[in-house]
């Protein structure tokens, strides 16, 4: 295969922020969403093309391999997924919208470099390609909200954390004398009681919690998934969490060789799930609901990590696929659920849903019920194999709370589902959605139970993925 | 212990069969426009899934130690998951009583449910399916899968058709249940650590320590006590069952309250022996307390379904009783009382929802003399609350008698306090069908005697109480050997006494 094949869908993604970025500057606003999801349907085949690819780039600092295909699939799948949505783009400012397409796929591209970045400061550009476009388009929103505080929260909280972790690369460099995370590896364990390696991990650590929205670094979730766009917070409730796990389980991994921080990852994995659910419960806001789900879901993921070594990561990879899958059902029923002029989607709004449109409500159902881990969904399946990991791995206490955790979840996705299935409203004009749209929906429900029950074919997928990562 | 797997020389896949074509045919009602279509496609399904059920009991060969009809693939190689369904005596009553409670539900929601009826139809075969899934699982998992895929069903039929505290009762019928069954799911997973496998046969070929044993008695009996329910677990019970349409009702008191029982026998009794001799005197407390105490709030109630309901709690008290009495004789009483209670109270309830129908109330003083204007109604009542109340001939009778001679045998004191039981049972009952029968009240414009639906869908209920009220030998053929099995894996020494016991206890999990 030849190397231009193997990074073929970084190259076709690229192509498409060049093509919005030339549309935008020649003001051409005419069709833009056919060619975003025409873009994403090509990103999909070139990420299927180089499926097998193997290669090194930039000296090594960019490696092809079957992880960093595994994630380039699952963003490019999640990518069309997320122009098929957000088609309409109700909420962004009309003279905006092709910026918004350029800004979503440079973003897009720069979560695809995180997971085959395999040298600290390309994966440091990378992170802050995918972050940055999103600190702007979070103030895309019409008319006047709590858009550009919700940005403003976002750009300083990402700088931050992103400021920690470049030190927390000093750190590191300064300590094993390489940012190549290959050496590195080499060189940890020499160092595993070294305070200033130690102070490094922790500090790189806390950029990547920021990323996932682990607890305590979540305090950015609810308010910029309240103030941004609903078509902005589609996408970092989704493709961020890639880029996220992809980073946990190509560093995390190795870096949690330390026994000083798994007992704090532990607590931080216990903290994320319990504030998550505990703050969602008071929630009477569908984003802001959703924000402190995914907090409590990346509590979930962190438990992989924990047990990195009894098949943990596995789940994690898998857990993190599904929770973008359920994440972007989720988003497709709130994205239909925008009114115009209103800053927020009520809980209320659902109301009589399943008569004002019942395949979203049952799609939405299934979602809810996926979010809450209850079979036979994939979010039950994931569940079920990251708490044996956590087990076996002799976090015992972990999977306590994770078990209490699922009966608190079931609390909050259980009041959604009440509000959606149950409660009935006269009035409220029928949701119209096209076939495109339900089809995807259809699919997106189906494949939520699909992994379900037939986790086979993604787990053995990540697992392969994972084997190319332990060459490093 | 070696266990045999017996597969079907039939059709390899009959039991999937039944579980999947009505979960497949819930899906296919939503392609139907008609609501009076979708209701003869789903009575035509679960017919067809009763006919499909027969064989199970013709085919069945209770000289077989082991399971039969086995299936049995590879799911999750990874996890140790596998599909692997089978039925033994124990289950094989279970799963006859919901296939045959599928075209009944069906039946009596004909009318009763006016909004929304191809998603109540949708989620009744959803449920019938479930149900039968969760009575053949052979992996644990599985059964776990199935366990829980039926909270969501039944709490839709709950909140979305039920009556007006409806929200409340739905949700607290999942929380309890979750509530329960997640210490089911890490008792699952510690099993699963340790045998590597799902598989319920391995496991029960594998040795467990008694203080492990301890730990997942527990785990399983959060899960299955909600279930059951046991006291003081059993508050949402009264509230789900009130709430629920008819349908829900009879599902709820005739199969789930089953998967309780149905669990401490699978599960407790048969994957934690010793932790099962050494906790029974604490079962035995707990079941006579929901015994009394059911039968005491049972003679309290104005509300129809709420009698019936603290009925079920004392009457599965029996069942629990039967259990943990450890011996042959209780256990055949508790699998009838099982089977019988089904049929009893899931009759009682649909005479409870035909009531409602008519009178729009549940209320013994507005309800009164009902049943004398409607000799047809009061012909089955009397039948199914003489049962319910174990009088002789009726098929309840022979459960409840074997549980209490049982109760006798393991020592008088425990009969002693059982007797008034049985006592209150007959107060409750008889409260009720004299009050609805003899009260000189009655409203006569609203007393429309059973139509043909209506007996299609008692009939057969109150036949097989009098069938086996009289001969309940079918069903002990089939349940014998695989109770025998179950018990022959208790260890000899048995339960010494309440105190004795706990002493032991606190010293078996100190060490």
């Amino acid at each position: 295969m030849l190397v231009i094949q193997t990074i073929l869908p970084e190259i076709v993604i690229g192509c498409a922020a060049a093509f919005f970025f030339g549309c935008s500057l020649m003001g051409v606003e005419k069709d833009m969403p056919r060619y975003a999801v025409g873009w994403a349907v090509l990103g999909l085949v070139a990420a299927l093309i180089s499926f097998n690819g193997n290669a090194e780039l930039l000296h090594g600092a960019y490696k092809i391999d079957r992880f960093s295909r595994f994630f380039a699939l699952c963003i490019s799948a999640a990518f069309l997924v997320f122009m098929i949505i957000t088609v309409k783009l109700e909420e962004i400012e009309k003279s905006l919208r092709t910026d918004f397409y350029f800004f979503i796929t440079i973003s897009t591209l720069g979560i695809m470099m995180v997971t085959g970045a395999t040298e600290l400061l390309t994966l440091f550009i990378a992170l802050e390609i995918s972050s940055y476009p999103l600190y702007v388009i979070t103030s895309y929103r019409k008319g006047m909200g709590f858009q550009f505080e919700a940005s403003a929260k976002y750009l300083v909280f990402g700088v931050v954390s992103t400021g920690l972790m470049v030190y927390g690369i000093s750190y590191l460099y300064g300590a094993l004398g390489s940012t190549f995370i290959g050496d590195m590896i080499v060189a940890l364990p020499s160092h595993l009681y070294d305070p200033l390696t130690l102070v490094g991990v922790i500090l790189f650590m806390a950029g990547i919690f920021y990323k996932v929205a682990a607890f305590p670094f979540h305090f950015w979730a609810p308010d910029v998934y309240s103030g941004a766009p609903v078509e902005v917070v589609t996408f970092i409730a989704s493709m961020p969490k890639l880029a996220a796990v992809a980073l946990l389980a190509r560093v995390g991994g190795t870096f949690m060789d330390f026994e000083v921080l798994a007992p704090a990852l532990a607590l931080l994995a216990v903290l994320s799930m319990t504030a998550g659910n505990l703050l969602a419960l008071a929630q009477k806001e569908l984003k802001r609901l959703l924000a402190y789900s995914a907090v409590s879901h990346a509590g979930y993921i962190l438990l992989g990590v924990l047990a990195a070594e009894k098949g943990g990561l596995n789940a994690a990879m898998f857990y993190g696929a599904v929770y973008a899958l359920m994440s972007l059902t989720a988003f497709l029923v709130a994205v239909q659920l925008v009114s115009k002029g209103k800053n927020d989607i009520p809980l209320t709004d659902l109301r009589g849903l399943w008569r004002r449109a019942p395949l979203l409500a049952v799609v939405f159902t299934i979602a809810l019920v996926s979010l809450a881990g209850l079979p036979p969904t994939a979010g039950f399946t994931g569940k079920l194999l990251l708490l044996t990991a956590a087990w076996k791995a002799g976090w015992f206490w972990t999977v306590v709370f994770g078990v209490l955790n699922s009966l608190l979840g079931m609390f909050v996705y259980l009041n959604v589902i009440r509000v959606s299935l149950v409660d009935d409203q006269a009035g409220e004009a029928s949701i119209v959605s096209g076939p495109l749209l339900q089809t995807t929906a259809t699919i997106l429900g189906f494949g939520i139970l699909f992994l379900g029950v037939l986790p086979n074919g993604l787990l053995a997928m990540a697992r392969r993925a994972l084997a190319a990562l332990l060459y490093v | 212990m070696e266990l045999l797997l017996h597969p079907n020389t039939l059709n390899t896949h009959l039991l999937s069969l039944i579980i999947f074509l009505p979960v497949a045919s819930a899906l296919v009602l939503a392609i139907i426009r008609d609501d009076n279509a979708a209701k003869f496609f789903s009575l035509l399904v679960t017919s067809v899934v009763l006919i499909l059920s027969v064989p199970l009991y013709t085919r069945f060969d209770p000289s077989l130690l082991g399971f039969q009809f086995v299936e049995q693939h590879p799911w999750v190689k990874s996890a140790g998951l596998s599909y692997f369904l089978g039925i033994d005596g124990i289950s094989l009553p279970m799963i006859l009583l919901t296939t045959l409670f599928g075209p009944i539900v069906v039946l009596c929601s004909w009318n009763y449910i006016k909004i929304r009826v191809k998603s109540f139809l949708a989620c009744l075969l959803l449920t019938q399916g479930i149900m039968v899934g969760v009575f053949a699982a052979l992996d644990v998992m599985l059964f776990y899968f199935f366990f829980e895929a039926l909270l969501i069903p039944m709490f839709l039929m709950i909140a979305v058709w039920g009556g007006p505290r409806r929200m409340y009762a739905a949700v607290k019928f999942v929380l309890y249940t979750l509530g329960g069954s997640i210490f089911l799911l890490l008792a699952l997973i510690a099993l699963y650590l340790k045998a590597d496998t799902f598989s319920l046969p391995v496991i029960m070929g594998m040795s467990i320590s008694p203080q492990m044993q301890f730990w997942l008695f527990l785990g399983f009996l959060a899960a299955f006590a909600v279930k059951v329910p046991m006291v003081p677990v059993h508050t949402w019970l009264p509230a789900a069952h009130v709430e629920a349409p008819t349908a829900g009702s009879v599902i709820l008191a005739s199969i789930l309250l089953k998967m309780g029982t149905y669990g401490l026998l699978r599960f407790n009794l048969t994957l934690a022996p010793v932790a099962s001799v050494q906790l029974a005197p604490v079962m035995i407390l707990l079941s006579i307390v929901a015994i009394l105490y059911g039968g005491f709030l049972a003679l309290a109630q104005t509300d129809v379904k709420k009698l019936i309901a603290y009925s079920s709690v004392a009457h599965m008290g029996f069942v629990t009783l039967g259990i943990f009495s450890l011996g042959m004789k209780g256990n055949q009483g508790a699998m009838l009382q099982m089977v019988f209670h089904g049929l009893t109270t899931g009759g009682l309830f649909l005479l409870a929802g035909m009531l409602y129908e008519r009178t729009h109330s549940r209320d013994l003083e507005v309800n009164a003399g009902m049943a004398r204007l409607m000799p047809g109604f009061a012909f089955f009542l009397g039948i199914f609350s003489l049962s319910s109340l174990g009088f002789p001939g009726t098929a309840s009778f022979v459960g409840e008698f074997l549980c209490l001679t049982a109760a006798f045998e393991l020592d008088y004191r425990v009969g002693v306090w059982v007797i008034p039981g049985a006592l209150l049972a007959a107060a409750y009952m008889f409260r009720m069908f004299l009050k609805l029968t003899w009260d000189a009240k009655g409203d006569k414009s609203l007393a429309i005697d059973i139509g043909f639906r209506e007996w299609v869908c008692l009939g057969p209920l109150a036949v097989l109480i009098l069938v086996f009220g009289f001969n309940p030998a079918p069903i002990m053929e089939v349940m014998n050997p695989a109770l025998e099995t179950m018990l022959s894996r208790l260890p000899a020494e048995q339960a010494t006494g309440l105190i004795a016991s706990i002493q032991g206890l606190v010293q078996s999990v100190l060490n």
